[in-house]
């Protein structure tokens, strides 16, 4: 049962009536899938909030606004795209990036959408923490390219450890509040954190012990067989499962598997000679590697890579 | 099954397993997903448009089964079905179908495709989904379609002079005329262009030909332009006959398969919604004049390595070729026998001791035309640009060969080959017949080993190189090589079509070595 809708967003969808009824309309016939129900529901629950924030604000965006989010639910709702992460982020932030929205409404809407979408698919993605980081940045008024920029930040933060490099990037170009709320580091503990991938500034004394990334694929994991290792021109670490190569990161925040392409290929083979003590915890090793803060090696009992963070080679 | 017509999807059409590792990743993917950004001006690379476009046809308009322009990227399963054991192979690589990808490669190079097959299947409303690609509305592409009837005159096809001018003129110059619209738009189409008189055909000829109208003695300039053309039957049928030039104008030759069946509820929806697929085109598949120009160029720019011009060259080589049609080695052509009205067959008669069936030339009726091989040169690089490489492969080549060959190359039906076990189909099937020629010439290529003993391929580039400082002594040593290669083919070797070719080379180039020689004692 759909509620009732009232206040501006209620004058909105009582002005542009014949409109939105129409691409209704024109999305039940290409959307075969797409239900009006839902996106009644939609309209009636989700909507109205960020609409009420942006109008209350007076500055006189609230038709744009509500255009643009009426537009972004419909092509949502088509795509069964409207649930979870997504319309979760939309209840708890867009109403309190009201400022930011009214800047740039298609942009803001488009990229936390698709930041929620990313973080929700990724295996190590945690959707709910970044809308709580956006939500305290919120609080600072940014501007749009602050807020976004603090948002990729803190998607590293929240499990995207492929965004690493990128992510440490923008970091240093934060303002330090910035910088605390998005990564919860000062900008000394950020330079730690360039040099050494382990060290998370929100439990600095802690190292993690191992951990294993990949796994069976029977299993819901990324091997077909157990993998071996080497290192790709940039010293990205690469899983060779003997029919696919894979790309594997870990850190302090997350890590994660990225098809690299087929088995073979060129890679820089891991060092020879006989393994680091450190290894001689990991039975019938196959392969190691030597990266930043720690090593990398791979059994030929087990599906996953194994990280140890703070071993030397 | 048919999730969103007006979706395009924001994923890469022709992803490469290489990319991923090469690229990085970037933060900014974070903000990618399902949600389109507002685009900052900048769309897709043109060819990943046109793969959109490609796709989008496919999917959701024309609902093309008929993945027919197979390509392989490692090994695929083929299993064969009937008495014919026909086989039926599983590309491993991405795949396209003829009925579609030609004329998106016309449109993308401006050429002319012919559309064949029965009524009903689409050839019309493929032809009109061009016409939306390029920015016209459905309205304003099916103003300017031509539909050809019996009765069409040449005002109906190119305008009509005004009234009043043809009272006050006191020369035809003074004639102004009202030139039909179409003949500016960027996509033309003729509906049934054989059901149109012969003498409408030959000012049809001039537009698309030479791409100008004239009427009374006043000239239209058209703006380059893809063509459509449709016909029902075009292997005799229709009203008229299609005039030779006209046909010999056609780049490329498509035939509408039939529907599948089993996509019926999707026409069940088409009917029950109300809509046709030209009225939903997702605008951002709309090409703008400016990126027809800049994809007509990037078109060009596909490089076409030596070797794949080396094997369309052999290929080309063997069926102008007919001994038995001339006294002098330049008149040994088909076309002479043509010219001569005399039958084929009737002078091959005398013939001894030629392999009619290994020899690719006895299959044919006549050889290819320059045009035809320019043809042939542009659609390769067309197709490699569609599939985003930046130089053209010989399974581009291969492909792209059937269908501009389709009517151009006339196969001698009687000829021993088709008697041949497995081959009576290729009598009929006029693409399997055209790859099954290209195959077997790449066979005899390979067998010939010309990829690395190629003389006159050598004599060539030394030739190309200039003449500029080359001695008397260098020349004659040329002029012998020359004389020693054509007394060792002429040693009982008998004279196929890619022999004869390379014959008239060495003649060609003896006599530039003469004339050179000459030059060289009479300058001292």
């Amino acid at each position: 049962m759909v509620g009732l809708i009232s206040g501006a967003f209620a004058g909105y969808l009582e002005a542009h009536r014949s409109e939105i009824n129409a691409r209704v309309a024109e999305t039940r016939r290409t959307a075969p899938g797409f239900d009006p129900a839902d996106f009644a529901e939609v309209l009636a629950g989700v909507l109205p909030p960020i609409v009420e924030a942006v109008d209350r604000r007076g500055e006189g965006f609230t038709a744009v606004v509500a255009e643009v989010l009426v537009e972004a639910a419909l092509e949502l709702c088509a795509g069964g795209r409207f649930g979870g992460a997504v319309r979760s982020g939309w209840e708890d932030l867009l109403p309190v990036v009201a400022g930011p929205l009214t800047a740039d409404p298609r942009v803001l809407v488009a990229s936390v959408t698709n930041a929620l979408a990313n973080l929700e698919e990724s295996t190590s993605g945690r959707p709910g923490r970044w809308t709580e980081i956006m939500v305290a940045v919120a609080g600072r008024e940014p501007t749009v390219g602050e807020l976004l920029r603090a948002g990729q930040v803190g998607a590293w933060r929240c499990g995207m450890a492929p965004y690493r490099e990128g992510a440490l990037e923008i970091a240093g170009g934060l303002g330090e509040d910035l910088l605390a709320l998005a990564l919860g580091a000062t900008p000394a503990e950020l330079a730690r954190m360039g040099a050494d991938p382990w060290f998370d500034p929100g439990n600095p004394p802690a190292r993690p012990g191992p951990i294993r990334v990949g796994g069976f694929r029977g299993f819901g994991g990324t091997f077909l067989r157990p993998p071996t290792l080497t290192l790709d021109p940039t010293g990205r670490v690469v899983a060779d499962d003997g029919v696919e190569r894979w790309l594997v990161f870990a850190d302090c925040f997350g890590s994660a598997v990225i098809r690299a392409g087929e088995a073979g290929g060129s890679a820089t083979p891991g060092p020879g000679g006989p393994p680091p003590p450190a290894l001689a915890q990991i039975p019938e090793l196959t392969s190691w590697v030597a990266v930043a803060g720690g090593l990398a090696a791979s059994s030929a009992l087990g599906h996953a890579v194994t990280f140890l963070p703070g071993a030397v080679a | 099954m048919n999730p969103d017509l007006s979706h395009v999807p924001e994923s890469p059409t022709l992803p490469r397993s290489a990319e991923g590792a090469a690229r990085g990743f970037d933060v900014a993917d974070l903000y990618r997903g399902p949600l389109a950004q507002p685009s900052a001006g900048e769309g897709p690379a043109l060819d990943e448009k046109l793969r959109q476009a490609y796709f989008w046809i496919v999917n959701q308009a024309i609902i093309s089964t008929h993945y027919d322009i197979e390509y392989q990227e490692g090994p695929s399963a083929g299993f064969s079905f009937g008495d014919s054991k026909a086989l039926v192979e599983l590309p491993s690589g991405q795949s396209y179908s003829s009925f579609v990808l030609l004329p998106l490669l016309t449109f993308a190079t401006r050429r002319r495709c012919l559309f064949i097959g029965g009524p009903g299947r689409g050839k019309t409303a493929s032809a009109v989904l061009m016409g939306v690609l390029a920015g016209y509305s459905v309205s304003e592409v099916r103003r300017g379609m031509q539909h050809g009837h019996p009765q069409m005159t040449v005002a109906d096809l190119l305008g009509s002079p005004l009234p009043a001018d043809l009272v006050r003129a006191e020369s035809a110059a003074e004639i102004r005329i009202a030139w039909r619209s179409w003949l500016s738009m960027r996509v033309r189409i003729i509906d049934e262009y054989n059901r149109i008189p012969t003498r409408t055909q030959s000012a049809l000829l001039t537009v698309l030909g030479d791409n100008y109208a004239e009427l009374y003695d006043q000239i239209y300039e058209c703006p380059e332009a893809a063509w459509f053309l449709t016909a029902n039957d075009d292997a005799g049928g229709g009203t008229y006959p299609v005039i030779e030039a006209l046909r010999d104008r056609i780049d490329v030759v498509v035939q509408a398969l039939a529907f599948n069946n089993r996509f019926l509820p999707q026409l069940l929806d088409r009917v029950e919604q109300g809509y046709r697929p030209e009225e939903v085109v997702p605008s951002r598949l709309v090409f703008t004049p400016d990126e027809l120009d800049a994809m007509h160029g990037e078109v060009l720019a596909v490089a076409l390595p030596g070797p794949v011009r080396r094997r369309l060259e052999f290929f080309a080589s063997q069926f102008e070729f007919f001994e038995p049609a001339g006294a002098q080695l330049e008149y040994m052509t088909k076309d002479t026998a043509r010219l001569a009205g005399v039958d084929l067959h009737l002078l091959a008669s005398g013939e001894t001791g030629r392999d009619r069936v290994a020899d690719v030339g006895a299959q044919t009726r006549n050889g290819l035309s320059v045009r035809t091989l320019q043809t042939l040169l542009v659609y390769s690089k067309a197709l490699a640009f569609f599939r985003g490489q930046p130089v053209v492969g010989l399974e581009d080549l291969r492909q792209v060969i059937p269908f501009v060959l389709h009517e151009k190359l006339l196969p001698d039906l009687d000829a021993p080959f088709f008697e041949g076990a497995g081959n009576q189909v290729l009598r009929v099937d006029r693409v399997g017949w055209v790859r099954r020629l290209f195959d077997l010439s790449c066979a005899e290529y390979d067998r010939l080993d010309l990829d690395r003993e190629d003389p006159v391929g050598a004599m060539l580039a030394e030739f190309g190189a200039g003449l500029q400082g080359v001695s008397e002594e260098e020349t004659r040593r040329r002029l012998q090589e020359i004389e020693r290669l054509l007394q060792a083919w002429s040693g009982g070797r008998k004279l196929y079509g890619t022999v004869y070719d390379d014959v008239l080379v060495c003649k060609y180039l003896h006599q530039r070595y003469t004339n050179y020689l000459r030059w060289l004692t009479w300058s001292g």
